[in-house]
């Protein structure tokens, strides 16, 4: 019988010129979406790689001058621009720390217009501790951006219901639901086979369009087929949940104009109000310190430590009696920086309270954003699809923790040679610390978001069950 | 075939239909009359299951309608006043659909008889529902009474604004669907049709069934002096 029915309602479709039309357009969008995603991508991965080859021509020339300097082909420059000073290799020649876009980037831009993707840490200062916010277009930050991420989450429920609202109803409205009826079905089984229909052509047109466009833009899903499963099944459940939430307000048996106003209802509740509350309340509840103020305060306790730096030597020394100059007659050619190094120290104990009360806060408004995500499936769906795409909050906090601690490897490299008085070798290019990205270690948010839509799915199925107890024949016909 | 037992039905403390018992055999049409709001589509609806009864029973081939709708349906063809049908398939296209949805599977040449046999011109077979007038979907709506093999038709008006010609075919199809043993309960305004298509005929005002006779027991004048008497 279902067979039957789905038959003959897919011929019904097929025939329904604006059904295809709404296809067309979908796959249209979609098309255009990940347009734009693979079009910043692209931008991203530009901007690194042209940092990366500045970085390697830059190591190139340096050791080649370091060797005419040692083999005398070349006269000695001044010493802020001998590239065999270690300062100017830690301070002018920095790695390019960079966070590589994820395979499947272009699908969500997340948090990728707010942060900046590379960092260059050098021996000394707070770039790298505070220079995260890159300036965005604060025009695209008005209107969002259009990915794969937004046609998903804002439109594609729109299509859901234009596609669904009045499955019921229209049937009672033009008379076939009283010939229908009159036939020996279960209302609610032909109802749920219709709409099991129009749910499997829709989400395997969405499921088409979003793999078609992934392949023309180049984006290798096959290679990836994990990450593009795991987006594919988030985007069902998402879609399913949407068929779910029609079926129920359709069991109502009201008309078609009524189910329209209460599902457009259902839709700014879920994907507008609930979002801009939560995000209202974690800026009420849990304020960010001003970042002007911050760095205020960082460069106020630099400019102090900088005055002190004689002395904060000599009590670093006392602490680190391994740096102690041996050779007390030689002046060490990096004495200015080593009162820096040591001053450091003392600069980031007096700030640390100022970043821990910022990190705090920005820490806080992200848990309860975390936490209060699971009264939304448009939540929950953003949360997932940035963390397939790489571009979650967690994962810029990884980066920004790698950046600091690559930074402190890089200054741990050159300290204690400069502290020894050492110069930089040509063949030492070989042995600078590196940095690859990886984001293995970034807590994957995936599976609680996957849980969270079935959830959602789980209450819609037991309010349909409730309004089908409930409800009788009677009214949805309403003869 | 078809039978009410102390059928009733009340609406919100109205009662739309006082119990009321009749029976149909094989091969009666049997047509109610009544001013509008007298209770013939409350009757029909309640063998449709379409609304619940509040006391008594529908019976069609001795199941109760309420006990075992799936089964009932099985056994029925409705025609409302205006059958509407599906208007993006074509009159054979919705012939096998409301056929399949009854488990009634045939070859395409048998349902194009169906639909020939009910009085549809072939060209109108493959041709969309949108553009079939009323009588052209009628037709189609006793081709599924062929096609599921129907023991009782319910037809709720279905020559209201049909033109004398179209009303008389229907007629004549009743009266063809009659001899193959077909229990027929027609609600219709049209004495007229009552009278030369019907074998019984019932009365109804006011929720209750007024008067049941047979229609070779009354000529015409006599029929409309008795339903005016009733009505007023």
């Amino acid at each position: 019988m279902l067979n039957h029915a789905i038959k003959y309602e897919w011929l019904n479709l097929l025939r329904d010129r604006w059904v295809m039309i709404l296809l067309i357009l979908f796959l249209g969008i979609t098309v255009f979406a990940v347009r734009n995603g693979k079009e910043k991508v692209e931008d991203r991965m530009a901007t690194i790689t042209k940092e990366k080859e500045k970085m390697v021509k830059l190591d190139r020339k340096m050791a080649a001058d370091i060797d005419s300097l040692n083999k005398n082909l070349k006269p000695a420059p001044e010493a802020w621009k001998d590239p065999r000073a270690l300062d100017n290799i830690g301070w002018n020649a920095p790695r390019v720390v960079a966070m590589d876009a994820q395979p499947l980037a272009v699908i969500s831009t997340g948090q990728s217009d707010l942060f900046t993707h590379y960092a260059k840490p050098k021996i000394y200062g707070e770039a790298y501790t505070l220079g995260f916010s890159e300036l965005s277009n604060p025009v695209q930050l008005l209107f969002g951006s259009f990915d794969l991420a937004f046609v998903c989450i804002y439109l594609l429920p729109l299509l859901v219901l234009g596609f669904s609202y009045n499955v019921l109803s229209s049937e009672k409205e033009s008379g076939v639901l009283r010939l229908t009826l009159a036939q020996p079905i279960s209302l609610y089984q032909w109802l749920f086979g219709k709409l099991l229909l129009r749910f499997f052509i829709l989400t395997s047109i969405v499921v088409a369009s979003i793999l078609f466009s992934l392949t023309i833009f180049d984006i290798d899903w096959l290679g990836n087929r994990g990450a593009a499963t795991k987006l594919i099944l988030l985007v069902t459940v998402y879609i399913f949940f949407w068929f779910l939430i029609s079926f129920l307000i359709n069991l109502l048996g009201n008309s078609s104009g009524s189910n329209a106003v209460t599902l457009i209802a259902v839709w700014v509740v879920f994907v507008l109000l609930i979002p801009s509350i939560i995000s209202q309340t974690a800026n009420s509840f849990y304020p960010v310190p001003s970042r002007t103020i911050m760095i205020h305060e960082y460069r106020e306790a630099k400019a102090l430590a900088e005055k002190k730096a004689d002395e904060i030597l000599k009590t670093y020394y006392r602490e680190h009696p391994e740096y102690a100059p041996k050779d007390t007659t030689q002046q060490n050619q990096y004495s200015w920086w080593l009162g820096n190094f040591a001053a450091s120290d003392v600069i980031n104990q007096s700030v640390q309270p100022v970043l821990d009360d910022y990190n705090e806060a920005l820490n806080k408004q992200q848990s309860w954003v975390n936490r209060l995500r699971f009264l939304s499936p448009a939540i929950l769906l953003q949360d997932g699809l940035n963390d397939l795409a790489g571009t979650s909050p967690a994962h810029y906090t990884d980066f920004r923790d790698q950046v600091i601690a690559f930074a402190d490897t890089w200054r741990h490299y050159f300290i204690p040679r400069m502290f020894n008085n050492e110069k930089m070798q040509a063949e030492d290019f070989g042995s600078l610390p590196t940095h690859s990205y990886s984001s293995a270690q970034v807590p994957s948010h995936y599976p609680a978001d996957l849980m969270g839509l079935l959830f959602f799915l789980t209450l819609t199925v037991a309010g349909s069950v409730w309004v089908y107890r409930r409800n009788s024949f009677e009214n949805v016909l309403s003869v | 075939m078809l039978e009410a037992k102390q059928l009733s039905k009340t609406y919100q403390g109205k009662e739309a239909l006082k119990p009321t018992s009749f029976t149909v055999n094989k091969g009666d049409i049997f047509c109610l009359l009544g001013a509008n709001g007298a209770g013939k589509t409350t009757t029909i609806n309640l063998f449709l299951n379409f609304i619940q009864p509040s006391g008594g029973q529908a019976l069609i081939g001795g199941k109760d309608v309420v006990k075992e709708p799936i089964e009932t349906k099985k056994l029925l063809t409705y025609i409302p006043e205006n059958l509407m049908l599906y208007p993006n398939l074509t009159g054979l296209e919705n012939l096998e659909y409301f056929s399949g949805l009854a488990s009634k599977k045939y070859p395409k040449e048998e349902f194009l008889k169906f639909l020939t046999e009910a009085g549809l011109q072939a060209e109108a077979h493959d041709k969309r529902i949108s553009t079939y007038s009323k009588g052209m979907r009628q037709k189609v709506g006793i081709a599924l009474a062929l096609a599921k093999d129907a023991q009782v038709l319910l037809l709720d008006e279905p020559t209201s604004g049909l033109d004398p010609k179209a009303s008389n075919e229907f007629s004549e199809l009743l009266t063809k669907l009659s001899k193959k043993g077909v229990a027929t309960l027609m609600a219709t305004h049209d004495l007229f049709r009552a009278k030369e298509t019907g074998t019984h005929i019932g009365m109804m005002r006011e929720g209750s069934l007024v008067e049941q006779l047979t229609t070779d027991q009354i000529n015409h004048t006599d029929l409309e002096k008795l339903y005016l008497k009733h009505m007023n």
